[in-house]
């Protein structure tokens, strides 16, 4: 009767044992899959936004820089304005700029005064910068978490840096 | 006697089989979670890649010397003989020695 308790508990025991194994894997599993998923998840995210803005922009410069491109101020934010001639000859401007958290866009008349709160909302970015350097205009994109890409583009019709827009 | 002890070894048993099926589940899984995981890297690298090209084939097109490496990607610029007085030339990004993306550039005289 002893021997046959001793028994009874050693396969509590290890019952108990393989429970405690199945939780933890269980968790552990769980806990990894949960975090490939975050991370790749994030990674996505990121791969839209950044490659969504750039896609944005160099595309823009490359359908519309008929007329010229040019970098400069507006407003106190650093932007990109294309012109284009309308039909019966009157200039329009269109400007890319990053303003209170998005990349907006403003297409209007040129010489009107127009504020970069005016500017259309596209899609959430945290930076957008442009550089003139030999010819060529490098647009960089930045999120929050500070991670920050470029590309550069050689635009047909000229590249000019003015001061302000 | 035998009545008592029927139930912890049948318990023992099934805890056993169900523990083995969760290992091959996780097995499965944690594989499945891996591959995504590098399908992701390689997803960033690619996206990475072809701006690094883009920019180079830019810079070439400028008339400039494309950098032979940007942020751990290798660029290889092979330039070819111009025909009919326009220039060609091949790009090709690689990381860690895999080759990730190749542009063919043309630019007119």
């Amino acid at each position: 009767m002893k021997q046959d308790n001793g028994g009874r508990g050693l396969r509590t025991a290890v019952i108990v044992c393989l429970a405690a194994i199945f939780a933890l894997l269980a968790m552990g599993v769980t806990l990894m899959g949960s975090g490939i998923y975050r991370s790749t998840a994030a990674d996505a995210d990121m791969n839209d936004s950044h490659r969504t803005a750039l896609s944005y922009v160099v595309n823009q410069i490359r359908r519309g820089d008929a007329l010229g491109v040019s970098v400069g101020d507006f407003g106190g934010v650093r932007a990109l304005r294309l012109t284009e001639a309308g039909a019966d000859g009157t200039i329009y401007e269109t400007l890319i700029y990053c303003y209170d958290g998005q990349l907006r866009e403003l297409y209007m008349e040129l010489g009107n005064d127009l504020s970069p709160a005016d500017g259309m909302g596209l899609m959430d970015l945290s930076s957008l910068d442009f550089s003139v350097e030999g010819g060529l205009l490098t647009v960089s994109a930045g999120d929050s978490a500070g991670n920050l890409w470029s590309v550069a583009l050689s635009p047909r019709s000229g590249l000019e840096e003015v001061g302000e827009l | 006697m035998t009545e008592k002890t029927g139930k912890p070894s049948l318990l023992l048993l099934e805890l056993i089989i169900d523990l083995f099926l969760f290992l091959i589940c996780a097995a499965v899984c944690v594989t499945m979670l891996i591959h995504a995981r590098s399908m992701s890297r390689e997803s960033t690298r690619l996206t990475d890649a072809v701006y690094a090209a883009q920019t180079a084939a830019e810079e070439w097109r400028a008339g400039q010397t494309p950098a032979a490496a940007v942020d751990g990607y290798e660029i290889r610029v092979e330039e070819r003989a111009p025909d009919s007085g326009v220039r060609s030339c091949t790009i090709t990004v690689s990381h860690n020695g895999k080759v990730l993306y190749t542009l063919e550039e043309v630019a007119a005289p």
